[in-house]
C-alpha cells in the first residue's frame, strides 16, 4: 500500500506544481494594529508606495535582531523611491509585552505590527523568523527569503531595486541621498505616521510615536 | 492499515475537491474584476499624487510609474472596505519531505499542501499534511487546518479551526505554535464585533490531539471597552466541557464542567503603558479552585525600553491557558500555571546613537509554599550593524537551586565580498550540579552565497560523565533557495536532544541521528 500512496502523493503533487507554474503569487490583504496602537491595512500601504516589503520578526529571535539594521537601511534608501516596510510581530501573547520596549530602543523608522494569533504567518505559510516577502502594489508577490545570514541583504536590495523599477542612475542617486542623510528619530515618527490607515483615529495614543 | 488509508483517502478527497472549487471560483470572478477597476480609480490617483510630492528630485521616473501604480493598486483585487467587486486570490506552499532517523528508529515520507486564499471581503486557508516537527513522530496524512473568514453583517465570522485567546491567555490561549508542535486551535465558530472602542468576541469549538478520542468543548465570550482613550477594560469568560474519562477513553456521556473567568486593565499614557488581568478558574470535580494574577508595565523612551512583569499562578492550568511565562532564559522560559509566582526586568537600551543595543533582563520565580527557587540574570550587547565585521556577546546565568547554568556566547559574522558572508558562533557553558562542575561546547560555522546556498557545520561537545550517553555531535545542514519560489534543505548528522522554548512555550526536542530532505514549493 505504501508505494500507492506515495505514487499518489507524487501524483498530486505533480498537477498542483504545474497548476503553481501558470498561476500569479498573490499576496493576502490583512489589517493589523501597530505596537503604536493604530490599524494598518497592507492594500492601503501598498496603494501609497510601489513596494511593501513584509518582514516576519520575533522579539527573542536572533537572526532577526541582526537583519534589522539591514533593513532599516534598505528603507531609509527606498522610501523615496516608493519601498514601504511593515515588521510583523509573530509574538504571541506570551511575548508580547517584550516586544513594544525592544521596538522603543530601535531606530525603526516603520511601523511594527502585532500578530499575536499568528493569522497573517499563517496566510503567508511564515513557520519561523526572519522572513522576507516582497510585494507589488498591484499584490503580486515578488520575492520571499527564510531567514537571514549576513550578505542575504544583497539580493534583497536587488529586488527591491527590480520592484520599484529603478535605473542605475537613480538607485545612485538614492544612495548618495542616504549617505548624505543623518538619521534621526524625529523624522521617523513623521514617516511612521503617514503610512497608518486613516480610518483609525480612536485607537491612536500618544506613547505610539515613540516607536 | 486500512484506517490510514482511509484518512489518507478522505484528506486527498477534501483537498482536491477544495482546489476544484477554489480553480473554478477563480475563473468565474475573473470578469466581475474587469468590472470593477474604473470604480476605484479615485482613491488611487489620490494616493499616487501623495506620492508625486514625496518623490523629490526623482520627478521624471515618478511621472511614469504614478500611473503605473495607480493601475496596478486597481488590480489588487482583494476587496477591503466596499473596494470594487470580488476576486480570487490564492497563495500556497507544498512540501515534501523524507526523514532517516537512527535515534527514533523512523524513517518517514511527509508531504503537506497549504493554500491560503480570498475571495473579496471572504478569507480563508486550509492545510493537508502528515508532517512533524520532529524525527520520532510520525501521523497519517490528514486535514488539518480548514478556515473560513468573513463579514456578517456588523461583524466578523470565523468557522472551521481558529485561534482564539482572551487577555494575556490566562484563561484562555488556543493557538497553533507549529514549530514546537503546540496545537490547541479550537474547530468551530466565531462571531467577532470589531468597533474601535468596544470590541466583543463570542465563539464556540470543540478541540482534541491526534491521538485523542474523546473532545473538549470550549465556549466563550470577550469584551472590551475603551472607558476613555488611554483606558481600557475587559471581561472574559470561558466555559470548559471535559470528557470525564479522560480523551484517552470514550468517557461516555459524563462531562466536568469548569469555567475560567478573567478582567483585564490596560492603560497607555505618555512614555507608560500598563496592563493588568485577575483570572479566577473554577475546575469543577470537587478540586479547589485557582486564581491567576498578571501585571506589567512598560517605559518607553527614545532609545530604551522597560519592563517589569508580575505573574502569580495557583491552579489555573488547564489545556487551554498559555500565560506568560515566568522566565526569559531561552532553555526555561516556561511557566508552571499551578503553582508558580515570578518577577522580572526587561531592558533595550541603546546608548550609542547607532545601530548597536544592549539587553538586560532579570527574573526570579518559586512555588509559593518556598523552595530552592530560581534566578536568572541575561545580558547581551550586539554591535553596529554597518559595519562588515559584526558580532553579538552574550552572558546567561540561570540558578534552579540545583543546577547552577552559567554560558559566554560569542557570534561573528564577517562579509567576505557582496554576497558572500561568514559567520561563526561559539558558546561555553559551565553546569555546576551540587558543586559537581563540568564544561560543554558549541561551534558552529556558516558560510553563505547570496540567498541561495547556506552551508552550516556545528559540532557540540560534553564530557564523559554528563547527562548524555553521547559527547560530540556534528551536523551539517545545507539549504538551497530560489528567492520566492523554491527550497530544498538537506540535514545530515547528529542533533543533541534538548529543552527548546519558543515564544514563551517549551517541549523536549529528542535527539536526531540520521539524514533529512525537505523540498518546499512556493505558489
Amino acid at each position: 500500500m505504501k508505494p500507492l500512496r506515495w505514487t499518489l502523493w507524487v501524483s498530486l503533487s505533480a498537477v498542483l506544481l504545474a497548476a503553481a507554474s501558470y498561476a500569479a503569487e498573490r499576496a493576502a490583504n490583512f489589517r493589523l494594529t501597530g505596537v503604536d496602537g493604530k490599524t494598518y491595512e497592507l492594500k492601503q500601504v501598498a496603494s501609497k508606495g510601489k513596494a511593501v516589503l513584509l518582514n516576519f520578526w520575533e522579539v527573542n529571535c536572533k537572526p532577526c535582531k541582526q537583519e534589522m539594521p539591514q533593513i532599516q537601511r534598505i528603507y531609509e534608501t527606498y522610501q523615496p523611491a516608493g519601498l514601504r516596510v511593515l515588521v510583523i510581530s509573530r509574538d504571541t501573547s506570551l511575548t508580547l509585552s517584550r516586544v513594544k520596549p525592544f521596538v522603543a530602543s530601535q531606530k525603526w523608522d516603520f511601523p511594527v505590527l502585532l500578530d499575536p494569533e499568528l493569522k497573517v504567518s499563517k496566510d503567508y505559510h511564515v513557520k519561523f523568523s526572519p522572513v522576507n516577502i516582497l510585494i507589488s502594489a498591484k499584490g503580486e508577490i515578488l520575492y520571499r527569503h527564510n531567514g537571514y545570514k549576513p550578505g542575504n541583504e544583497d539580493e534583497l536590495e536587488r529586488a527591491v531595486v527590480k520592484a520599484l523599477k529603478l535605473t542605475s542612475d537613480e538607485v545612485t542617486k538614492l544612495k548618495v541621498a542616504y549617505e548624505k542623510s543623518e538619521p534621526t528619530l524625529e523624522p521617523a515618527k513623521a514617516k511612521s505616521e503617514e503610512a497608518a490607515s486613516a480610518d483609525d483615529g480612536g485607537d491612536t495614543n500618544d506613547s505610539g510615536a515613540e516607536s | 492499515m486500512t484506517g490510514l488509508l482511509h484518512h489518507f483517502y478522505s484528506s486527498l478527497l477534501k483537498a482536491l475537491l477544495l482546489w476544484v472549487a477554489l480553480a473554478a471560483s477563480a475563473a468565474l470572478a475573473q470578469p466581475a474584476l474587469a468590472d470593477t477597476t474604473e470604480g476605484s480609480e479615485a482613491t488611487v490617483s489620490a494616493g499616487a499624487s501623495q506620492q508625486n510630492e514625496e518623490e523629490g528630485d526623482l520627478t521624471a521616473g515618478t511621472a511614469e510609474s504614478t500611473d503605473e501604480t495607480a493601475s496596478a493598486t486597481d488590480s489588487w483585487g482583494d476587496a477591503g472596505e466596499g473596494w470594487g467587486a470580488p476576486s480570487f486570490d490564492y497563495y500556497g506552499t507544498l512540501t515534501t519531505a523524507y526523514t532517516k532517523d537512527d535515534s527514533s528508529g523512523l524513517h518517514k515520507y511527509e508531504g503537506g499542501l497549504a493554500v491560503s486564499y480570498t475571495f473579496g471581503d471572504y478569507d480563508g486557508r486550509f492545510r493537508v499534511s502528515n508532517l512533524n516537527t520532529y524525527p520520532n513522530v510520525k501521523d497519517p496524512m490528514r486535514l488539518e487546518k480548514c478556515q473560513l473568514n468573513g463579514p456578517l453583517g456588523r461583524f466578523r465570522f470565523s468557522a472551521g479551526t481558529f485561534p482564539v485567546s482572551t487577555g494575556a491567555g490566562l484563561a484562555l490561549n488556543a493557538f497553533e505554535q507549529r514549530e514546537l508542535e503546540f496545537d490547541t486551535e479550537l474547530s468551530g465558530f466565531k462571531l467577532e464585533y470589531p468597533g474601535t472602542d468596544f470590541h466583543a468576541t463570542v465563539f464556540a469549538g470543540e478541540q482534541k490531539y491526534r491521538s485523542d478520542v474523546s473532545a473538549y468543548r470550549v465556549q466563550g465570550a470577550s469584551v472590551e471597552y475603551a472607558v476613555v482613550p488611554e483606558w481600557k477594560v475587559g471581561g472574559n469568560w470561558v466555559g470548559l466541557s471535559i470528557p470525564a474519562g479522560g480523551t484517552g477513553g470514550s468517557g461516555g456521556t459524563a462531562r466536568t464542567k469548569s469555567t475560567a473567568k478573567s478582567l483585564t486593565s490596560t492603560i497607555t499614557w505618555k512614555h507608560l503603558s500598563t496592563y493588568f488581568e485577575y483570572e479566577r478558574y473554577q475546575p469543577g470535580g470537587g478540586l479547589t479552585n485557582g486564581r491567576g494574577i498578571y501585571g506589567n508595565a512598560t517605559l518607553t523612551l527614545p532609545g530604551l525600553g522597560l519592563t517589569y512583569e508580575y505573574k502569580d499562578y495557583r491552579g489555573i492550568a488547564q489545556r487551554f491557558m498559555a500565560p506568560p511565562p515566568a522566565k526569559y532564559h531561552p532553555e526555561h522560559a516556561s511557566s508552571d500555571p499551578s503553582d508558580e509566582k515570578g518577577q522580572g526586568f526587561v531592558l533595550s537600551w541603546s546608548p550609542f546613537g547607532n545601530s548597536s543595543f544592549i539587553e538586560a533582563s532579570y527574573a526570579q520565580a518559586n512555588i509559593h509554599a518556598g523552595g530552592f527557587g530560581y534566578t536568572e540574570f541575561l545580558t547581551s550587547y550586539h554591535s553596529p550593524a554597518e559595519s562588515d565585521f559584526t558580532y553579538v556577546l552574550e552572558r546567561q546565568y540561570a540558578n534552579d537551586g540545583f543546577t547552577k547554568d552559567t554560558r559566554w556566547r560569542g557570534e561573528f559574522s564577517y562579509r567576505l565580498a557582496p554576497d558572500v558572508s561568514a559567520y561563526l558562533m561559539t558558546e561555553l557553558k559551565h553546569l555546576n550540579d551540587f558543586g559537581t562542575t563540568h564544561n560543554e561546547q558549541t561551534v558552529e560555522v556558516d558560510f553563505s552565497l547570496g540567498t541561495w546556498l547556506t552551508l552550516a557545520l556545528s559540532q557540540e561537545k560534553a564530557p564523559r560523565g554528563s547527562a548524555s550517553a553521547a559527547r560530540r555531535w556534528n551536523l551539517a545542514e545545507l539549504k538551497l533557495q530560489r528567492s520566492g519560489e523554491q527550497e530544498l534543505a538537506l540535514t545530515y548528522g547528529k542533533r543533541r536532544g534538548k529543552f527548546a522554548c519558543s515564544g514563551g512555550l517549551c517541549r523536549m526536542e529528542p535527539d536526531f541521528d540520521g539524514w533529512k530532505l525537505v523540498y518546499t514549493r512556493y505558489f
